[in-house]
């Protein structure tokens, strides 16, 4: 009798001994486990921003920045445009280009810059043509009708251009301007128009 | 009596003699119980060894390698970058042979080159976790993003978001565990200056790949 009521004792001594032994166990675990092992993995980026230069030419060969209004290229029009006349029309041509160290393409915009004197009864159009050279009789695509007064350009008058490959320069955009003289010209009427060619990488 | 005397303490004698004796032969049958007993043993070995940890990445495609050194994988951005213009690049981490599983942990580059202090700068990027083709698809719909958010981008020396867990998967004794993408994407953004043209800085991110 003494010897079954004796035993419980024990036996819970060692379920309580077992119990702290699998604490300890479960407490080193934990350890483990926050103390994982490391790894790193590095990755390297180079990056570097293109370039972009737009060039414009008045002969179809030399092609040089004119980058402010201060300084523009002269168009040089077939007709003495010092002499116009009502309804005599002088044609000039222009050519736009992505230099050698322009890395992306380009959307051109063309927008009236500025004029100075009188100008009233000068209409033109703008055409892009296959080739340089441009006079009164000159095709192309029209990007500026015939018929608009030289101090407008339509909004959202643009074109393309791409970006040369293997150092060269990019594919040139030929341009012809045709001016108009109106009915109302008045004689000895001088005056200048000025038109920007902005260029935002694509 | 006397007769009597010598014959008893032989006898007691005898009697001693005979115990000694018969407490000799005891002993005797003792030992040689003993000897003749079955002998065997029981042997525990506890065999203790460390799981191993180690992971490798691939960067835009290139072959895996333990990249666990600065500058480690090197990607070099094709295309330049203009205004608006993103930039995407794949980086692939595994666990190699017999490793456990575990998780990366993205954290913000560190900048370098010439220009580190203007393009450096002025460049944001966002991250989404993939491993389908890395480009400006995979930041659509609603990607699992580690940098940025669908319409947030981030300084490239920003770490992954708050709350972001990317699980590395175990491997199995002979082949590496499968890989975790990450897509990234790199953009100069639209109102970025004339000034920035023809720059170049370096941007090194670290993955920090922790077992489970």
């Amino acid at each position: 009798m003494t010897e079954t009521h004796m035993a419980p004792a024990p036996r819970r001594a060692r379920k309580l001994k077992a119990v702290l032994a699998a604490g300890l166990v479960l407490g080193a675990g934990a350890a483990v486990t926050l103390a994982a092992w490391n790894d790193s993995e590095f990755a390297r980026g180079t990056f570097t921003a293109g370039t972009f230069n737009l060039v414009g030419s008045i002969d179809g060969t030399t092609y040089t920045d004119h980058a402010t209004a201060g300084s523009p290229a002269a168009l040089a029009f077939t007709v003495n445009a010092a002499t116009l006349s009502p309804g005599a029309v002088t044609a000039a041509p222009f050519a736009v280009e992505l230099a050698a160290n322009t890395t992306n393409p380009a959307v051109v915009t063309i927008s009236s810059a500025a004029t100075t004197g009188t100008v009233t009864n000068l209409t033109y159009e703008l055409l892009q043509t296959t080739t340089f050279g441009c006079t009164a009789s000159t095709t192309g695509t029209d990007l500026v009708p015939a018929g608009t007064a030289l101090t407008t350009v339509p909004g959202s008058t643009t074109f393309p251009l791409t970006q040369g490959t293997g150092g060269a320069a990019g594919a040139p955009a030929f341009l012809c301007f045709k001016v108009t003289g109106g009915a109302g010209l008045a004689q000895g009427q001088t005056g200048t128009a000025t038109w920007q060619f902005q260029a935002a990488s694509q | 009596m006397r007769e009597g005397r010598p014959y008893r303490s032989r006898g007691v004698r005898a009697l001693r003699l005979r115990a000694v004796l018969a407490s000799g032969l005891v002993l005797g049958v003792g030992a040689a119980v003993t000897l003749a007993s079955w002998t065997d043993r029981e042997f525990a070995t506890g065999s203790f060894q460390t799981s191993v940890f180690n992971t490798q990445s691939s960067v835009n495609g290139s072959a895996y390698a333990d990249n666990s050194v600065s500058p480690g994988a090197t990607v070099t951005i094709a295309g330049p970058f203009a205004p608006g213009v993103s930039s995407y690049f794949p980086v692939l981490i595994q666990t190699t042979a017999n490793s456990v599983a575990g998780t990366a942990v993205l954290n913000g580059a560190v900048l370098g080159g010439t220009d580190a202090a203007t393009l450096g700068a002025a460049l944001v990027y966002r991250v989404v976790r993939t491993t389908a083709t890395c480009n400006a698809a995979a930041f659509t719909g609603t990607p699992a993003f580690v940098v940025g958010a669908a319409a947030t981008t981030r300084a490239l020396t920003a770490g992954q978001e708050t709350g972001v867990t990317n699980a590395l998967a175990a491997a199995t004794s002979t082949a590496p565990g499968a890989a975790t993408g990450f897509c990234f994407e790199v953009t100069l953004p639209a109102g970025a200056p004339n000034t920035l043209q023809g720059k170049t800085t370096t941007a090194t991110w670290q993955f920090v790949t922790t077992s489970n």
